[in-house]
């Protein structure tokens, strides 16, 4: 009966575990700052940086930042998922584009995705068209290669079950193959997205003049070390409601996905 | 009797990684029209293989497999497979309605259509479902919900039972039969269950092992509606031992 009660009372398990976890590290942080246990000049306690957080963010310069990243995040994985998708499909369908593609990718995936900026930059000049480019290639990459394998894992039978059933040509496509493959391309999606924010700030640090990632340089240049570290949690918080939102969007998209991981025991 | 599917001089050749595999030599058979014909043989011996070859999902080496006609029914031959194959995207409802959206039906056309069979293999409470919601057994009274809402000149069944238990099995082929009765469409049923080819079917053509040709055909001489008192019948064990005994050297051979 407590229990019953309880359980209505208190927040489901999914969110609590993670809340009080990051609670426990806070405070942890906090404690070990207070105490002058690590350097509260370089290590401020999370609750100064909470309070400098809501002082600039008021001012409206962070929220300039975080506007101009979260466009450049979103062009980015957009510029990477779009041709993703599209060529993934087309290299797991047809084996003349897989042959010819695939080499590419094993020759340029390895490479970090920063290190194309010069080069872009030669083409595309100092705009942001060129921190986009760089930004895209590696989520790219990765989109294209987990769609590629959703191909592969399509079942023969569900294939066989479509063409029976009278699908085929583009129907067959849209109608089975599409949406057979739609839960690796998410998978490629999450991962495509946090990387895109990864090297959207990395580029940023070098070289952008808004933007998060800029802010961050030009703190630890003024030592503003506060300000600092609320740049580095909003690309943390960033990172973290993409990804949850993402994930909730593919849920919504293939509820039978979800349920069959609980089925298979994962919550 | 008149024949409703006609294969002539059927071979089947595969050229896996290396070398040439005959899954089918010289394979001539006719099935008439409303019958069910179980065809059984061992393991390996192409009868899936055949299946699909009159499916239209392959095509033979040579020889040719011909359904004749009696309606405009879009579909020739619809297939229920082992492994269920339904589409997990798609609600129960609108797997057994993919046939018929495939045809270009309105939604509320086939709609109707699929929910009416539904209903007949029991599943009214759960048209809405998920297939990953469903036990295996339900999951098969769909994918039969399927092949007959596609109102094909010829039913296809690739081993439908073999993945469920012997209980779930023996309820399934008794509600396979009662819907059958219904239309008395053709139904090739492949099966490598002795017990099944008799209980179900009018003919028993056996297949020899690889390559895969028709060994013996056998008729079965019992009465329909089948109930279950007739597996004590003596024609019934009769019939098993014959075929077990043709059976077991093709089993044996395939084996070694």
């Amino acid at each position: 009966m407590i229990e019953a009660r309880l359980k209505k009372v208190l927040p489901k398990r999914e969110f609590l575990v993670p809340t009080v976890s990051t609670f426990i590290a806070l405070a942890i942080w906090e404690m070990l700052a207070r105490t002058g246990t690590i350097g509260a000049y370089f290590f401020p306690p999370p609750t100064l940086i909470g309070r400098s957080l809501l002082e600039i963010g008021g001012k409206g310069d962070l929220f300039h930042h975080t506007l101009v990243t979260l466009y450049r995040l979103f062009l980015a994985f957009f510029m990477a998922a779009l041709p993703g998708v599209i060529i993934g499909l087309a290299m797991g369908l047809w084996w003349t584009v897989r042959s010819m593609v695939d080499p590419l990718i094993l020759l340029l995936y390895p490479i970090p995705s920063i290190a194309f900026l010069p080069m872009v930059m030669l083409y595309f000049g100092f705009g942001d068209l060129s921190l986009l480019i760089t930004a895209a290639i590696t989520p790219f990459f990765l989109i294209t290669v987990n769609t590629m394998a959703g191909v592969f894992h399509l079942e023969k039978v569900i294939l066989e079950a479509g063409q029976n059933y009278g699908a085929q040509g583009w129907r067959l496509f849209y109608k089975v193959i599409f949406p057979g493959t739609l839960p690796y391309i998410f998978t490629g999606f999450r991962l495509g997205l946090g990387l895109a924010l990864i090297v959207v700030i990395a580029v940023e640090l070098v070289a952008a003049k808004v933007g998060l990632g800029s802010m961050l340089w030009t703190c630890w240049q003024i030592f503003k070390i506060e300000e600092m570290y609320c740049g580095l949690i909003l690309i943390g918080l960033m990172g973290l409601f993409f990804t949850y939102g993402l994930g909730w969007v593919g849920d919504c998209l293939m509820p039978w996905q979800k349920d069959m991981l609980k089925q298979k025991g994962f919550r | 009797m008149d024949p409703k599917i006609v294969m002539k001089g059927i071979h089947m050749e595969y050229y896996p990684l290396q070398g040439k595999l005959i899954a089918l030599e010289g394979v001539d058979l006719e099935i008439y029209r409303g019958e069910f014909l179980c065809i059984l043989g061992p393991s390996g011996c192409g009868k899936s293989t055949l299946l699909r070859l009159v499916a239209r999902l392959l095509k033979p080496t040579s020889g040719e497999i011909n359904i004749l006609r009696d309606g405009q029914s879009p579909f020739l031959a619809t297939l229920v497979f082992q492994e269920y194959a339904l589409f997990p995207w798609r609600s129960v409802l609108d797997n057994v309605a993919f046939g018929l959206e495939m045809d270009g039906q309105s939604k509320s056309e086939r709609h109707e259509v699929a929910q009416r069979f539904i209903e007949k293999v029991g599943l009214k409470e759960f048209s809405h479902a998920y297939p990953h919601q469903l036990s295996g057994g339900m999951k098969q009274r769909v994918g039969i919900a399927r092949a007959f809402a596609s109102d094909p000149e010829v039913l296809l069944m690739d081993e439908p039972f073999g993945a469920l238990d012997a209980q779930t099995r023996m309820i399934l082929q008794d509600e396979l039969v009662r819907i059958w009765e219904e239309s008395r469409k053709t139904v090739i049923y492949v099966t490598h269950s002795i017990d099944e080819s008799i209980y179900l079917g009018d003919r028993i053509v056996l297949m020899t092992s690889r390559p895969g040709k028709v060994k013996e055909v056998f008729l079965v001489d019992l009465p329909r509606p089948r109930k279950i008192e007739m597996k004590g019948w003596p024609i019934y064990s009769e019939l098993s031992l014959r075929i077990w005994d043709s059976l077991k050297e093709e089993v044996e051979r395939s084996s070694l």
